[in-house]
């Protein structure tokens, strides 16, 4: 006999099963029904590294032609689609994630993503702990003082919320790396090869901390409007009510409603991670932060398909885990589910 | 048949103490203030920029088309009220300018998704089933991709000179819709519950009547709210594919005035007025929609001025 909780969670993982193969045959399809001429763009890379001149080789060159069907060829784009979205997909499985175009010298995408996805894990995992756990305390805080303290606090939350991330990295670089110079301007940690010596992880901190400043203050803001919401719910709650005409004190109320606030900014923690991936890719852009922001950057200019689609599809499948994650532990931290007392309700 | 509300007949009072309270209502008066300054900057504004943004410096009498060292990166001065860029160009123009364009971009992305969420909302809470499972699961799908990276994707893919306006406008419209759906459709859902809806079916009202002469003019208040709310994002969401080389190709926008911004230097140069100013109009024009859209909320729904405030 399948308990409720079990039957809820087979759904949620096929349901999750589904959505990831339709992200992949979304992130397939969409670069192969878009205008743009990749291959002519790598082979136009190549003749520049050879020639230092710039443009239009595909037109000039009558061998072109020759070399282009070559390299179709040999990334197996002239296959059936369908054949090519299996071969591309067990893969992508495997670990196989093609070879990236954006390069002369073709370096597999696998190893540009192991190159530069620790920085943004360096710098996306603490910034969500710490704008969590503060913004939390910040907006549990202004619904139980009320007042002017909530007034001026979820004012003041929701302008900082506002700010575009991009934006206030540059007004931080201004004031700390060139009206101060304490930190610096970019966020290249100079000509250093990426590795996983001493030298460069202290380079990398060193160029850490504008970004991760930046991201967490305006976690913040979105956090504390949040709980604060949360906090005042529970407040108005029947419970709450009867709690207070028992005359517990204030104390207790208060521990009461954060602790009941809390169980959603628990699900929205793990759900926040695609969006704060996202709008910390225009930051490391902006700053030049040596992530995958930057290495997407590279990519989308120089239409890698190969390299986008197995980017895509990667950010897709960490979101969707996330996203899974959290859905498991809505019915794991919510024993009505749990226990099997009530359906979920979507 | 005549709507339910023409039948009974509403007093026009109501309509004057929503207007009444609304202009009362102190967030949505600083929110409109600050609005109706931005858009004056842009329109009014306009009116003390030079004509074309491209030209180079008009500064020495006549104007001249060659770029020298003299006139890059002046400072502020009455003749560029934001000082000269990298190319000779104004930076004032290009605000003014870019600001209109992106509220143009933004506004037109906005329409098209709430239209969109609006139409396929209100299929799917009233008619349920299968299409509801369909629109709701597509809903769901999208909210979990980042809208943001398949925008990226998609302009990253499209030619630059394909990349015109309208079609950003287009493509963030398009992908806007499935968070303002879900609330379309739990609204109609909510609606499709209660007493006036069965009293039109048992006035024989056809479906679309009950949709769009009943239930449509109840939740009109909130689609407004929507409309406003992804005004807001299509904005951000300009500001940041431009500001990173992938907004429009064809006119000068906000994004696009970021995007020189970045590339002319103005960080490690100091221009504090170049990356302010642009920053500013971003975050004040930000701040004064969700204002007027917290004002409006209040006014909208009158349960909300008790409760919220009753701890």
């Amino acid at each position: 006999m399948v308990s409720s909780f079990q039957r809820y969670i087979i759904n949620k993982t096929a349901t999750y099963i589904v959505l990831w193969f339709l992200a992949a045959f979304l992130n397939f399809l969409l670069p192969r029904i878009m205008p743009g001429d990749p291959i002519g763009r790598y082979l136009e890379t190549l003749y520049n590294m050879g020639q230092g001149t710039t443009g239009g080789i595909v037109q000039v060159v009558p061998e072109a032609e020759k070399l282009r069907q070559q390299v179709i060829e040999q990334f197996g784009l002239d296959k059936p689609p369908y054949t090519q979205f299996f071969l591309w997909l067990i893969n992508f499985l495997r670990g196989d994630w093609g070879y990236s175009l954006a390069f002369p010298n073709l370096p597999p995408v696998i190893d540009l993503v192991k190159q530069y996805l620790p920085p943004t894990l360096m710098l996306l995992i603490p910034s969500l702990v710490i704008s969590w756990v503060v913004g939390n305390y910040l907006g549990a805080y202004m619904a139980l003082k009320g007042g002017k303290v909530d007034k001026i606090g979820l004012s003041s939350m929701q302008f900082i919320s506002l700010i575009p991330a991009y934006w206030l990295i540059i007004v931080l670089v201004f004031i700390f790396g060139v009206y101060y110079k304490i930190l610096p301007v970019s966020g290249k940690p100079g000509y250093m090869i990426p590795s996983l010596s001493f030298d460069y992880i202290k380079a990398l901190l060193y160029h850490w901390i504008l970004p991760m400043t930046t991201i967490t203050l305006i976690g913040i803001g979105g956090w504390s409007i949040g709980m604060r919401a949360y906090v005042i719910y529970q407040l108005n709650a029947n419970y709450m009510k009867y709690s207070k005409a028992l005359g517990l004190p204030q104390r207790v109320l208060g521990r009461y409603a954060f602790r009941n606030a809390i169980i959603p900014q628990f699900i929205a923690f793990a759900m926040s991670f695609g969006g704060l991936f996202a709008g910390n890719l225009l930051v490391e852009m902006v700053y030049g932060y040596p992530g995958m922001g930057s290495l997407l950057s590279m990519i989308l200019g120089r239409l890698d398909i190969f390299g986008m689609q197995a980017i895509f599809t990667f950010t897709a499948t960490m979101i969707l885990v996330a996203n899974y994650v959290a859905d498991i532990m809505y019915g794991f931290l919510d024993p009505r589910i749990r226990r099997g007392i009530t359906e979920v309700v979507e | 048949m005549k709507p339910l509300t023409k039948l009974i007949g509403v007093s026009k009072s109501i309509r004057q103490t929503l207007l009444g309270d609304l202009f009362t209502n102190k967030r949505f008066v600083i929110g409109f203030t600050i609005f109706l300054f931005i858009i004056l900057l842009g329109y009014v504004g306009s009116l003390f920029a030079y004509p074309d943004p491209w030209k180079i410096s008009y500064y020495t009498p006549g104007g001249t088309d060659r770029c020298t060292d003299d006139l890059r990166y002046l400072p502020p001065s009455p003749e560029h009220l934001l000082g000269t860029d990298n190319n000779c160009r104004d930076i004032y123009t290009w605000l003014v300018v870019g600001l209109k364009n992106t509220i143009w971009i933004a506004a037109l992305a906005g329409v098209i998704g709430t239209l969109i969420a609006t139409v396929l909302g209100m299929i799917a809470g009233y008619k349920g089933g299968l299409l509801d499972d369909v629109i709701n699961f597509s809903a769901n799908f999208m909210i979990v991709i980042p809208m943001f990276i398949v925008l990226l994707m998609i302009v990253g893919y499209v030619p630059e000179r394909l990349r015109t306006s309208m079609l950003v406008a287009v493509v963030i419209g398009l992908l806007s819709w499935p968070g303002p759906t879900r609330v379309v459709r739990s609204m109609v859902m909510q609606n499709k519950a209660a007493d006036y809806v069965d009293m039109a079916k048992l006035t024989n009202f056809t479906s679309t009547e009950i949709l769009f002469k009943e239930i449509l003019p109840n939740i009109a208040s909130y689609i407004f709210l929507i409309y406003i709310n992804s005004f807001s994002s299509a904005i951000f969401t300009e500001v940041g594919i431009g500001a990173i080389g992938f907004g429009p190709f064809d006119a000068v926008t906000l994004g696009r005035a970021f995007n020189a911004m970045l590339a002319g230097g103005a960080i490690t140069l100091g221009l504090w007025w170049w990356f302010m100013s642009l920053g500013l109009v971003v975050v004040f024009l930000s701040y004064s929609l969700l204002l007027i859209n917290l004002g409006l909320q209040h006014v909208f729904n009158p349960r909300l001025r008790f409760t919220v405030y009753a701890v």
